[in-house]
């Protein structure tokens, strides 16, 4: 995934990858991501859990308008 | 110069003789083991393309590799142990019915009963009518995110996406690993 946010930045569009593998974001840079402490299959929240989704989600949004430097990491608050 | 896209010289040498190493151990599901001394493809820089628009009239896309498909879609090759670099186009807006998971890397059972936790579709939907984003794209994109190579995502998977997404009038994209 961090191979195609390359790509399509270097296209012209704007991504923001929402990580819970921090080794894969320390390898490939991707231009922004939003780490989050979630187990494989859980990436944006436990099935069911919408606020948890769509908190991991504005925030991950929130990322994408307010970055300023490539390669930009942030951490969620929510853990 | 590079070997294929993005890919740094001398990479495919290094990878086929890991995965002439490998390879019994891919086939035994020993995945942890077959790793650890994979040639992983590194950078040492990053870079960043501003937004065009604000996130309230941006059109967002979304890409997860949590391998779902949709009934009449091939399943994802899960048991293949080099992997699959195919992907799948998932319309939108949603909500889905019928999904199916085949990824064999990964415990799918939480995207089983709801796609959200790895493909936030109906997350975005509701950001979009309560406009926090413009709108969603009309198509998404579903992956498998695991395979040995990545020559072939990189030569026809992520050209293919990144056309279909701009045709698509996208101007952002959220991707989801899992």
């Amino acid at each position: 995934m961090g191979l195609l946010a390359r790509h399509l930045e270097a296209a012209g569009l704007p991504t923001v990858v929402i990580a819970n593998l921090p080794q894969a974001v320390e390898r490939l840079r991707p231009p922004r991501a939003l780490t989050v402490r979630a187990p494989r299959g859980q990436t944006v929240g436990p099935a069911g859990d919408v606020d948890r989704q769509s908190s991991v989600v504005r925030r991950a949004l929130r990322l994408l308008a307010e970055a300023t430097s490539p390669g930009t990491v942030a951490a969620y608050e929510g853990g | 110069m590079n070997d294929t896209k993005g890919l740094p010289p001398g990479w495919y040498e290094r990878y086929e003789a890991w995965l002439e190493r490998s390879r019994p151990l891919l086939e035994a599901h020993e995945g942890a083991a077959a790793f650890r001394d994979y040639p992983w493809v590194t950078y040492d820089d990053s870079l960043l393309t501003r937004p065009e628009r604000p996130l309230g009239a941006s059109r967002l896309a979304l890409v997860t590799s949590g391998g779902l498909s949709l009934p009449g879609q091939p399943p994802f090759r899960e048991e293949d142990p080099l992997g699959d670099a195919t992907f799948r186009w998932i319309p939108g807006p949603g909500p889905l019915s019928g999904w199916a998971i085949h990824h064999g890397h990964y415990d799918p059972a939480a995207a089983t009963r709801d796609y959200n936790a790895v493909f936030p579709l109906d997350i975005v939907r509701r950001l979009s009518e309560e406009g926090t984003i413009g709108s969603t794209a009309a198509r998404h994109v579903s992956c498998m995110g695991y395979q040995t190579d990545p020559g072939p995502w990189l030569e026809e998977s992520v050209p293919a996406i990144t056309a279909g997404l701009k045709d698509e009038g996208a101007d952002a994209v959220l991707l989801v690993p899992v």
